[in-house]
């Protein structure tokens, strides 16, 4: 009992941010980000013996995102345009202009709030990688596990993830001086 | 721009590139403004991305059935190391039988040391006078026993003894030679 609390404490303490980020910036609601939050803590204490400790980080992010898309389908926010987003599409995510000939002027700083907008905007698949990678610090192998895709499939999420969020902080700025 | 080129750029300003693409970026993006441009863009997201935190509100735990305890997580520079090894199996039982080892040896090496921090010359002082002690103790014994035996017993009690008892036995043949008297 005392090795089972000690273990929770550790885990929680290591992952307690790790899954409120996450849970945050996936449903784009403090409270449900919360109740998530919540609910995969009991279940870090309810399934204690069913994951090792060196796997634990794939387990608890899996748990997170399965009950992330829960809370999604519930709200019914996921699209099915972005269900249906296809990572092996080589479109350009610039639309018809090349890169070299759109005009516009980037911002000079990004706020913090003006990044998690655009974060929140980018689609869901391409979402829970990028945060996954860039903000949770997981590895392509652990995404995998955490998503159940293959390794390449998070690579290209990660870099159209990269492109998307640009072109949204684009807009932003357009947003910003229309 | 190529989509190849631009998703080395990308790369290079998230800083997943390896030493030869970033040289060849660098490079390109002297020589190109574009390829600069698009560079500086990718870097200052990936620099605000990397800088984003999220407050995790402690309300959480609160209101959880099942808390951790109150002890706030421990923020030492051993912390790294630690959470390093316990991810790694192999280090981990590495670590483990490494730490065994050194006990055990600590504990037998211990073994062969007095643990007082007294010289051998100490202790066989010690010894030897823990012997004469004993000696002289059973030498006030042996002595006891000797005047007990010999002038207690015989003298001071042996003797009175006799001497009483033959008095008596005078007294009652004196007795008996009255009574044949009468």
């Amino acid at each position: 009992m005392i090795l089972k609390n000690a273990k929770y404490n550790f885990l929680v303490n290591e992952h307690k941010s790790r899954i409120y980020g996450y849970a945050y910036f996936m449903l784009k609601n403090k409270m449900d980000a919360e109740d998530v939050t919540q609910e995969v803590l009991i279940k870090i204490y309810q399934n204690m013996g069913k994951f090792k400790i060196s796997s634990a980080k794939a387990w608890i992010m899996k748990t997170t995102h399965n009950l992330c898309i829960d809370y999604l389908r519930k709200r019914n926010i996921i699209t099915n345009k972005e269900v249906s987003f296809d990572p092996m599409d080589n479109e350009n995510i610039f639309g018809n202009q090349g890169v070299g000939s759109i005009v516009y002027n980037f911002p000079d700083v990004l706020t913090s709030e003006s990044i998690k907008k655009a974060i929140r905007a980018l689609p869901y698949k391409l979402r829970s990688v990028f945060v996954l990678y860039e903000l949770e610090g997981l590895k392509y192998r652990e995404i995998s596990q955490a998503l159940e895709m293959p390794v390449n499939s998070v690579k290209v999420y990660l870099l159209r993830a990269r492109k998307e969020l640009q072109k949204q902080l684009r807009n932003l700025k357009l947003e910003q001086v229309t | 721009m190529n989509q190849k080129l631009e998703n080395q750029i990308i790369s290079v300003a998230y800083g997943d590139a390896n030493i030869w693409q970033k040289i060849k970026i660098m490079f390109l993006a002297k020589k190109n403004k574009d390829v600069a441009k698009l560079l500086s863009e990718y870097s200052k997201t990936a620099e605000s991305v990397k800088k984003l935190t999220v407050n995790f509100p402690d309300g959480i735990l609160e209101n959880l059935n099942v808390q951790p305890s109150k002890t706030k997580p421990v923020k030492s520079s051993m912390a790294p190391a630690f959470s390093f090894i316990l991810n790694r199996p192999v280090l981990s039982a590495a670590t483990v039988t490494a730490v065994l080892v050194i006990v055990l040896v600590l504990l037998f090496s211990g073994r062969s040391q007095n643990n007082y921090g007294y010289t051998e010359a100490q202790i066989k002082l010690a010894d030897k006078q823990v012997k004469q002690t004993l000696a002289l103790v059973s030498n006030v014994f042996n002595e006891t026993e000797r005047t007990l035996e010999k002038d207690v017993f015989v003298n001071k009690v042996g003797r009175p003894l006799s001497q009483s008892v033959e008095i008596v036995n005078n007294l009652f043949n004196g007795g008996s030679r009255n009574e044949k008297l009468n």
